[in-house]
């Protein structure tokens, strides 16, 4: 019976030890094959005809716009026959992060990856270089979002970000667009005195539509572009008197006066535009992207125009204009066609392709030479000048000591509409924040 | 031998599968939970157990897990009443058997309809819930069902009770219908009313049955997932997050795989420890009776 249970041991053993080593084989091949297949693309001219398959990935909530990019990608054949570009779409960001963050891992990335420019930090080990790339002269923003001298990405599009309101609630109420934050509540109160109509229409369930408050505020008031990584060599960023407790005092106060109908926390960012859409709530805060999903819903953008985020106090101060990039694309380090994805990027990025995307996008060109075809940007543009800010994410001792304490102003900004102040929410902060940043 | 052969063949394929899917995974698991990997990059630090002892200093993890108990208590409360349905359903009732189904229905549904549906319910503007109270004089009972902080995690409880106490009670029912008639049969004869036959023929009978409810219960109120993260995100602010969103919005929100790691080590350990705590007590109840 012994020997018997012996020699089950050493079977199983035995097992376990080829199922761990196949287990790593199986890893080290997947590693160990990219380089070879890359230097024999890049080499030998012979090679280049062999048929190539390049993986791309993007996300968008725009199901037309995601139509669109995955019939001009299938153009690229004609370009180059020897190259079919495959693309995966999805339709929020999140879920597109998550699963590109799964392969990160798996080293399973596609070849052309779409990011956001607060994830280039998070992804730089994963993506190569693009510097020396003509393209990279006529993008107006790529090198702001360099990482240590050298450009990962380029964006896409450009948007600003809007306060929403329907023109003809403010005729019929006789109201007038705010240009600083005193006159912002104001009209709120005005709307809410009248009773009509919801002021301010906030999807506060969802945690993110309060993004335009709670996150871009603190940035606008610091009137920093580099403000996040700036908060990252403070000990205490959130003490009174800093740009971010000055703007979450803003943010209370606009929260304080219940603007925002029955019930903000309740009700997501669906029903949120709904009530906007259905001119049930006057004012609603947003990116340029915005404007297409509402002509969809009404129809027309007759009765829809838009102010700058009035953050200011006074009018003594200039109003800038908060101008967030996206669609940041980048070839990823593992991939096993480097070459023909950069000549695919060159396709890609020129003018005449170009154009397309950002007319498919409606929002703002990123390339010289471009302008997108945008009526309703026209209209806002030419109603507003105003200097613009670039939303440029924290850098890497930022991401760190926010992801160590987990802070998230979104979350944070659901307390405040729940009642939670200002001076309760800060002061813990500023202490994990300073032992956060000393434990490195 | 050759016997000996044929069963090491056939155990391999399913040795192989279970070493390479479980135990795999489970070491490393175990690894990265001393590690302080963010998930994406190539390398990582050893910290030993400082992953450990971030989880059980961190205010939040106490919070997220109190939300769990919850779960488990208000569950547990029910369970009498899930025998006492179960008992019903047993007799010999009209249309028992359609109660039945009707009964184990919500468990068949996919949990996300279930969380769109209750969302909906919830809906402050326009809500079914809201309308209902309304429309019978409750008004002073309707509240934010989802965005009230000291309410939200027992709408959510609700919900749950909803989806799983039909699988409990179909559960129950197939532990009464296992007990043989003869016992109560002999226990009529010898003058037993039925609160007797309940508490010393059926309440034994199924006490097998109890046990994996009991474990069901606190499997599933400690991993309570898709309820709370679909219908408000653990929100609003970390009001209704539970362990398991908690670890997951470690990991994949804030790239702290090391922390989440042993997060879910924690997790798997608190629920070896509560299911065989409640073993040790059941098995001590069982055998004294």
């Amino acid at each position: 019976m012994k020997k018997r249970n012996r020699v089950t041991l050493a079977l199983a053993s035995a097992l376990a030890a080829t199922t761990l080593l196949s287990a790593c084989g199986g890893n080290n091949g997947g590693e160990a094959s990219p380089s070879p297949a890359a230097s024999g693309a890049s080499s030998s001219p012979a090679a280049s005809k062999e048929k190539v398959t390049l993986k791309m990935a993007i996300w968008d909530v725009n199901n037309d716009f995601l139509t669109y990019l995955d019939e001009k990608v299938k153009e690229y054949s004609s370009v180059a026959p020897n190259v079919t570009v495959e693309l995966e779409t999805f339709k929020s960001d999140g879920d597109y992060l998550q699963a590109m963050k799964v392969r990160a891992t798996g080293n399973e990335l596609p070849d052309v990856m779409g990011l956001k420019p607060n994830w280039l930090y998070d992804f730089r080990e994963q993506l190569i270089p693009l510097d020396g790339e003509a393209y990279l002269a006529q993008n107006q923003y790529a090198d702001k979002f360099a990482i240590d001298g050298k450009t990962y990405a380029v964006p896409m599009m450009a948007f600003p970000e809007l306060v929403y309101y329907r023109p003809s609630i403010f005729q019929e109420l006789n109201l007038q667009a705010p240009t600083t934050w005193p006159q912002f509540l104001e009209l709120l109160q005005n709307i809410k005195d009248n009773s009509k109509y919801i002021p301010y229409a906030m999807g506060g369930k969802d945690a993110w539509p309060n993004y335009p408050f709670n996150e871009f505020l603190p940035q606008l008031v610091s009137g920093a572009e580099s403000y996040l990584s700036d908060m990252a060599k403070d000990d205490s960023p959130f003490a009174e008197g800093k740009p971010f407790f000055e703007s979450y005092k803003q943010i209370e106060e606009l929260y304080a006066l219940d603007v925002m109908g029955p019930d903000p926390l309740g009700i997501g960012w669906d029903q949120a535009t709904d009530l906007f859409s259905s001119k049930q709530a006057a004012v609603i805060a947003a990116g340029l992207w915005f404007a297409p999903t509402y002509e969809a819903k009404v129809g027309s953008i007759d009765d829809l125009a838009a102010f700058p985020m009035p953050y200011r106090l006074d009018e003594s101060e200039p109003l800038k204009l908060m101008m967030f990039t996206d669609h940041f694309y980048g070839i990823t380090s593992g991939s096993d066609h480097q070459e023909e994805a950069k000549q695919f990027l060159n396709w890609f990025f020129s003018p005449d392709v170009y154009q397309t995307y950002i007319d498919a996008q409606k929002l703002v060109s990123t390339f010289e030479g471009v302008e997108s075809n945008v009526p309703f940007l026209k209209a806002f543009y030419a109603d507003n000048q105003n200097e613009t800010f670039s939303y440029i994410p924290g850098d890497a001792e930022y991401t760190r000591i926010t992801n160590a304490i987990q802070l998230d102003v979104k979350a944070i900004g659901q307390d405040m509409m729940a009642g939670k102040k200002v001076e309760d929410i800060l002061p813990a902060l500023n202490d994990k924040w300073a032992k956060a940043k000393a434990s490195k | 031998m050759q016997k000996r052969l044929v069963v090491v063949s056939f155990l391999f394929i399913p040795v192989a599968l279970l070493l390479l899917f479980l135990l795999y995974p489970s070491l490393r698991l175990l690894q990265f939970s001393l590690t302080d990997w963010n998930g994406m990059s190539k390398s990582f630090n050893y910290v030993g157990f400082d992953n450990y002892v971030e989880a059980f200093r961190n205010p939040d993890v106490w919070k997220a897990l109190s939300n769990n108990f919850l779960y488990f208590g208000i569950h547990a409360a029910f369970i009498p009443l899930e025998v006492m349905l179960a008992v019903f359903l047993n007799n010999k009732m009209r249309a028992s058997r359609f109660f039945r189904s009707i009964v184990f229905m919500p468990y068949i549904l996919n949990g996300v309809a279930v969380a769109y549906l209750f969302s909906f319910l919830y809906n402050p503007i326009n809500g079914p819930i809201n309308a209902l109270l309304e429309a019978v004089g409750l008004e002073s009972w309707i509240r934010n069902w989802l965005s009230d902080k000291s309410i939200v995690n027992y709408s959510l409880v609700v919900v749950s009770l909803w989806r799983f106490s039909g699988l409990h009670v179909v559960l129950f029912l197939a532990g009464l219908q296992s007990i043989p008639n003869d016992l109560y049969e002999a226990a009529t004869i010898d003058g037993a009313g039925p609160l007797k036959k309940f508490v010393h023929i059926t309440l034994p009978g199924i006490s097998r049955v109890m046990e994996i409810v009991l474990f069901l219960n606190v499997r599933g109120a400690l991993q309570v997932f898709d309820i709370p993260f679909l219908m408000t995100q653990g929100g609003p602010g970390l009001a209704s997050t539970t362990f398991t969103v908690y670890t997951i919005q470690t990991a994949f929100k804030y790239n702290n795989y090391g922390l989440a790691s042993s997060l879910a080590v924690i997790l798997m350990l608190m629920i070896i420890v509560f299911s065989y705590l409640q073993g040790r007590l059941f098995k001590g109840k069982g055998e004294s009776s």
